[in-house]
């Protein structure tokens, strides 16, 4: 006769309670601490296993999220290009209070108290050889006043209305002017600052730009030396430019070359009419 | 035998990376599915040994005391063996839908042990709470159809309910 030996574990109905059993006695040992040996270990293994699916899966999970809001992103995006350009019109704004103070503080460290200036602001205008300005006689303003910002010059008025003027700027072809070469920094350069003159010319506005002529074949002059306006009819050392491509013929009776503006005149924005003059 | 140790760390490292993947993803456990595929196919002792083992990784690096997990296993699929009693598990249409319900079980017994043995308390009822475990479920039950299909068509249609290792 065979004996069936037979124990608690061949009938599965005993697993469940052994298995319940089991892991009560893990949890309350775990609980009290028991088992942070095996946690330790365990923790060594399986951490990074862990730690890498995880990774993965916020990957996955932030790249589904952004590929279903992508309707949002589309808005925000939209959003977020007008305010840019919003941004970008109120910067031009501080931009030109920014260069508005700056000539400001260069017509003020002019230091010339005795004269009067209208503050103007130029307006678009094709012409290279002209600049139009939002101010006219309701502020003043005449045929003939000088425009300068600092001690730079500018040009001349040349029309006028009540609300806006025309001004003939120093490469016009119609622009003569008196003026002297002399050396150093023009930001040096005040009224009643006594200059070394090199040599004496004329300047006149042409397609290639702004002549200068009849400069004196002795004086040392060379490229790089500065032209200051002196004329009767527009004001004394005002700084118009840097003299460049001078001639070299020695058989010339005087030396002729071009003169360099200080300022770009497509790039100015505020300018100082001088209506004391 | 160096190939059955070497499949079986693969298995281990496999089954550890694909739960926390989905459990972080989706909030879905693979190993329950998988444990409920592996009933009735291997040894029950030897299922329950190997689960007990697993579960205490799991428990590790989701930072629960050791033998939550394996709690929560032991007592659905006891509930789940309570089902068998009164209908067939194993064929038909209803087995399906009380692999669902311990799935279904398996979720919510999980969180309240969870809360039990970490919190010292049940929490708030919270209907969202079972209908993310119903949602859940469902998506387990396909998966679980999906296992069982594929261990027909490596089986055959004849033993499709039993695994050998050779």
């Amino acid at each position: 006769m065979k004996k069936n030996k037979s124990n608690i574990f061949s009938n599965e109905i005993f697993l469940f309670p052994i298995g319940i059993l089991f892991s009560l006695v893990f949890l309350l040992g775990d609980n009290v601490g028991a088992f942070s040996f095996l946690r330790k270990g365990i923790s060594y293994i399986s951490q990074p296993i862990y730690y890498s699916a995880n990774t993965l899966s916020r990957e996955i999970s932030s790249y589904t999220k952004a590929i279903v809001e992508l309707d949002e992103f589309k808005k925000n995006y939209e959003e977020l290009s007008l305010k840019l350009y919003e941004k970008d019109v109120e910067n031009s704004y501080y931009a030109m209070l920014l260069e508005e103070n700056e000539s400001l503080r260069k017509q003020i460290s002019f230091g010339n108290k005795d004269t009067k200036y209208v503050l103007a602001k130029t307006l678009y205008d094709s012409s290279v050889d002209s600049l139009r300005v939002d101010q006219g006689r309701a502020s003043g303003i005449e045929i003939g006043d000088v425009v300068t910002v600092g001690n730079v010059y500018i040009g001349i008025v040349s029309e006028c209305d009540e609300k806006g003027s025309l001004i003939k700027l120093a490469n016009s072809k119609n622009s003569s002017l008196e003026v002297t070469l002399v050396e150093g920094d023009w930001q040096n350069v005040t009224k009643s600052k006594d200059l070394g003159v090199l040599s004496k010319a004329v300047v006149t506005g042409s397609a290639e730009g702004i002549k200068i002529e009849n400069i004196s074949n002795s004086a040392n002059i060379q490229n790089g030396s500065l032209v200051v306006v002196n004329d009767s009819r527009v004001g004394k050392n005002l700084v118009l430019g840097y003299l460049v491509d001078i001639s070299t013929n020695p058989a010339e009776i005087s030396r002729t070359g071009f003169v360099s503006p200080i300022v770009d005149y497509d790039k100015l924005i505020t300018v100082f009419v001088n209506i004391g003059y | 035998m160096l190939l059955y140790v070497l499949l079986t760390i693969i298995f281990f490292v496999a089954i550890l990376f694909l739960e926390s993947f989905f459990l972080s993803l989706f909030g879905l456990s693979i190993f329950f599915v998988l444990f409920l595929f592996l009933y009735k196919k291997i040894d029950l002792k030897i299922l329950i040994a190997v689960s007990a083992f697993i579960s205490f990784f799991f428990d590790v690096v989701l930072n629960l005391p050791l033998g939550c997990t394996f709690l929560s296993l032991v007592s659905s699929l006891f509930l789940y063996r309570l089902f068998s009693l009164f209908l067939s598990t194993e064929t038909g249409f209803f087995s399906f839908v009380f692999k669902m319900l311990a799935i279904f079980l398996f979720y919510i017994i999980t969180f309240y042990i969870q809360r039990i043995f970490v919190f010292g308390n049940l929490g708030y009822f919270d209907i969202n709470l079972f209908v993310s475990s119903f949602v859940k479920a469902m998506v387990s039950i396909v998966l679980l159809l999906i296992f069982e299909n594929i261990a027909q068509r490596l089986r055959g249609k004849n033993n499709g309910s039993v695994l050998r290792f050779k």
